[in-house]
Order: structure tokens, then C-alpha cells, then sequence
């Protein structure tokens, strides 16, 4: 062999041809899919549970107060109203209204109030309305109202004195100790 | 005349009260005490809400010299349990539909919680109120069944609660809240101690 040809081939040794290069990709692609085929057949037969489908359907809504998206799930045929529809946006409480001395005005407070003002005026205009107010009735009311639409009159009365008085007398009665306590507990219960 | 007198007095005991009492509707939303209180763990819970809760009212006055009074506990609860599992949980699913197991599995459900309001303790004095409200929640697995079930109470207090506008709503409020406080931390508690 000619010194050429002796490293001519030397070469080839220390780089093999383009062609063999192609050939170990197909070899260790043509694995690879093996591989993975063996892998796919092997869940498929190991996953022989079907999970039926329920008649069922999931929504995405917005949470009644805060308009925070959650995942609900529904029954398109029978639909639920857990919620009113209306979106009601309040501030979030602050708790140091609680605190003596502290009014709702400094807390900036924005929600909903039960003034007991407003019912007791109600009261007064029905016990002194007549007619008038008598129609302000509700329903229940107003069906046993046309026998006895005075006796009504005069028990709404008594309610506004007995409310007051009642408010008073509290005011002077003192015999029960407040312990009350703000708290958060949890226990766990035996299941039956 | 007895007649009108009796007829009025039973009109008067039956509902016509209402008119003079306090009708007291929380706002139904956390305080932003519950967000520093509460981390969200990184867990998926479904929670499903019978229809008795989400209409839970209680005419409990505290007293029986009280001012009538009705809590319209339910339509603020129901929000505020839901913004507390969001809160508290990484993956939070709400089933307005009554689950079941098919329903577990196919949604990849492994814990459910139901809760069911047992009872709003209400207290008024000279000086404040206190108004306690007490739950029971259950906890199933992927078939449906139970795996734990305890029972909470939240509470407060405060003075001079009426007198203020906004007062009793106020009270109640945070009633809800701790009691939503102490389920969601309960079930935190729970489900670590599960995966432990």
C-alpha cells in the first residue's frame, strides 16, 4: 500500500462517511419509536378504566361579590341559582368599627344597615295613617285587616312602646357578665 | 270586640313583628384580615353547598326582651365560604350540582367538603352582642365516602353594636368569617396531615 492510500484510509478511520452518520440517526431514531410504541401499548394496557361521563358541565363564573373567576360544575339540564344574578360590590369590613369608639363613618364603612329608625316610623305612620297607611300592609296582614283594621293599628302602636320600653329596660338591666370572646375553633366529630 | 282583639294579637304574633324588627344582611365578603390569616395550600377541593344553607335565616332575637330580629345568614355565608376556599386552596372546584362518584372521578376530585350550618347563638346585653355561628362539615373522598367530620364555631363580639350604623351586620360579618377561618384552616390542617 502506497503512503497515499495508507492515510486516505487512516482518515476515514478518524471520520467516518457522511453516509454512516445517516444510517446511526435512522438507528437510533427507528429505537427511539420502538421505544416509545412499547411505552404507549404498555399505558393503554395498563389504563383499562374508562371514566363515564356524567351529564354534567363546567363553567367558569364570577364570584358574587369580588368578581373572582372559579370553576363550577353544573348540570346544564337542571340549572342551580346558588347565586343571585346581580353582582353586589361592597368594600371589605373593617373590623375596627367593632371597637368602642369607633364609628362607621372612620372606617369608611359602605354596607348594608338595618336602621331600626326606619321601621319605627313605619310604625308611626301606620298606627296614625288610617287608610292610608293601612295599605302599606303586606298581604297577610292586610286579609285579616278588614275586621279588625283598629285592633291592628293599636297593636302597631303597642309595638313602637313595647320596643322602646323594652330598649329601656335593657339599658338598666345588668345581671349576665360579658365574656364574650372572638374566636375561630374547630373539633373534630366521630363519623357515624 | 274580644273577636278584633284576638284576631289583631294573632296578626300580630304571626307577622306583623317583622315590621318591627331589624332585618340584618351581612355584606358577605372577607376582611382582608382573613388574607393575611390564611395561605393557600397547594391542593384541589370541591365544595358543595346544600340548598338549606344557602337560605339559612335565624330569627334567634338573643333575648327575650330583645327587638325582633332576623339574620339573613346564608345569602352572606354562602360568598364568603366560597372566597375562602379560593383563597385557601391552589385548585377550588364548587359543584352546583350534588356530586357523586362518577362526578368525582371524572373531574379528579379526591376531597370534597359539605357544610351545613347547625345553628347562629346570639346574644344581647346592656353592653354588646355576641352572636356564635356553628357549623358541621364533612369531607369525602373520590367515592363518596367519608373520611373526616368536625364542627366549628366562629364568634364576636362587640360593644355597643346596635348603636351603630351598620353595627350588627358588621358582627355578623366577622361571625362568618372566623367561622369560615376555622373550616378552611381545619381543612389545610387535614389534608397536610394526609399527605404526611
Amino acid at each position: 500500500m502506497s503512503d497515499e492510500k495508507r492515510q486516505q484510509t487512516i482518515e476515514n478511520r478518524n471520520c467516518p462517511k457522511k453516509g454512516a452518520k445517516t444510517l446511526s440517526f435512522c438507528v437510533l431514531s427507528s429505537v427511539f419509536c420502538a421505544l416509545y410504541s412499547v411505552v404507549c401499548s404498555l399505558s393503554i394496557s395498563f389504563a383499562g378504566e374508562v371514566i363515564p361521563e356524567t351529564p354534567s358541565a363546567v363553567v367558569v363564573r364570577e364570584h358574587p361579590r369580588t368578581g373572582h373567576p372559579y370553576v363550577s360544575i353544573v348540570d346544564p339540564k337542571k340549572p342551580r341559582t346558588v347565586f343571585n344574578g346581580e353582582l353586589q360590590r361592597y368594600n371589605r369590613p373593617d373590623y375596627r368599627m367593632l371597637e368602642p369608639g369607633v364609628k362607621p363613618r372612620d372606617v369608611d364603612y359602605h354596607g348594608p344597615v338595618s336602621s331600626r329608625k326606619k321601621v319605627y316610623v313605619l310604625a308611626g305612620v301606620l298606627a296614625a295613617g288610617g287608610v292610608a297607611g293601612y295599605a302599606a300592609l303586606p298581604v297577610s296582614a292586610a286579609s285579616g285587616g278588614a275586621a279588625g283594621g283598629a285592633g291592628i293599628y293599636a297593636a302597631a302602636s303597642g309595638a313602637v312602646t313595647a320596643g322602646t320600653f323594652s330598649t329601656h329596660w335593657a339599658m338598666k338591666r345588668d345581671d349576665r357578665p360579658d365574656d364574650f370572646t372572638q374566636a375561630s375553633v374547630s373539633r373534630e366529630l366521630k363519623l357515624s | 270586640m274580644t273577636r278584633v282583639w284576638a284576631l289583631a294579637a294573632l296578626l300580630f304574633l304571626s307577622g306583623c313583628t317583622a315590621l318591627f324588627g331589624w332585618k340584618i344582611h351581612a355584606p358577605g365578603i372577607l376582611s382582608q384580615n382573613y388574607y393575611s390569616r390564611v395561605l393557600p395550600a397547594e391542593d384541589r377541593i370541591a365544595l358543595y353547598l346544600p340548598d338549606d344553607v344557602l337560605h339559612y335565616e335565624s330569627t334567634n332575637r338573643g333575648g327575650a326582651l330583645a327587638d325582633p330580629q332576623t339574620y339573613y345568614v346564608g345569602e352572606a355565608f354562602a360568598p364568603m365560604i366560597l372566597e375562602a376556599f379560593q383563597q385557601g386552596f391552589r385548585e377550588f372546584i364548587f359543584f352546583e350540582v350534588e356530586p357523586d362518584a362518577a362526578l368525582m372521578r371524572q373531574y379528579g376530585v379526591q376531597r370534597l367538603a359539605v357544610v351545613r350550618i347547625r345553628t347562629l347563638k346570639n346574644r344581647v346585653t346592656l353592653k354588646g352582642q355576641a352572636v356564635q355561628l356553628e357549623t358541621e362539615t364533612r369531607v369525602y373522598n373520590e367515592a363518596l365516602q367519608p373520611v373526616a367530620a368536625f364542627e366549628s364555631m366562629g364568634t364576636s363580639d362587640a360593644k355597643k353594636v346596635f348603636a351603630k350604623k351598620g353595627g350588627p351586620e358588621i358582627n355578623l360579618n366577622a361571625a362568618i368569617e372566623n367561622n369560615v377561618t376555622a373550616i378552611v384552616q381545619y381543612l389545610q390542617d387535614k389534608v397536610m396531615s394526609d399527605e404526611s
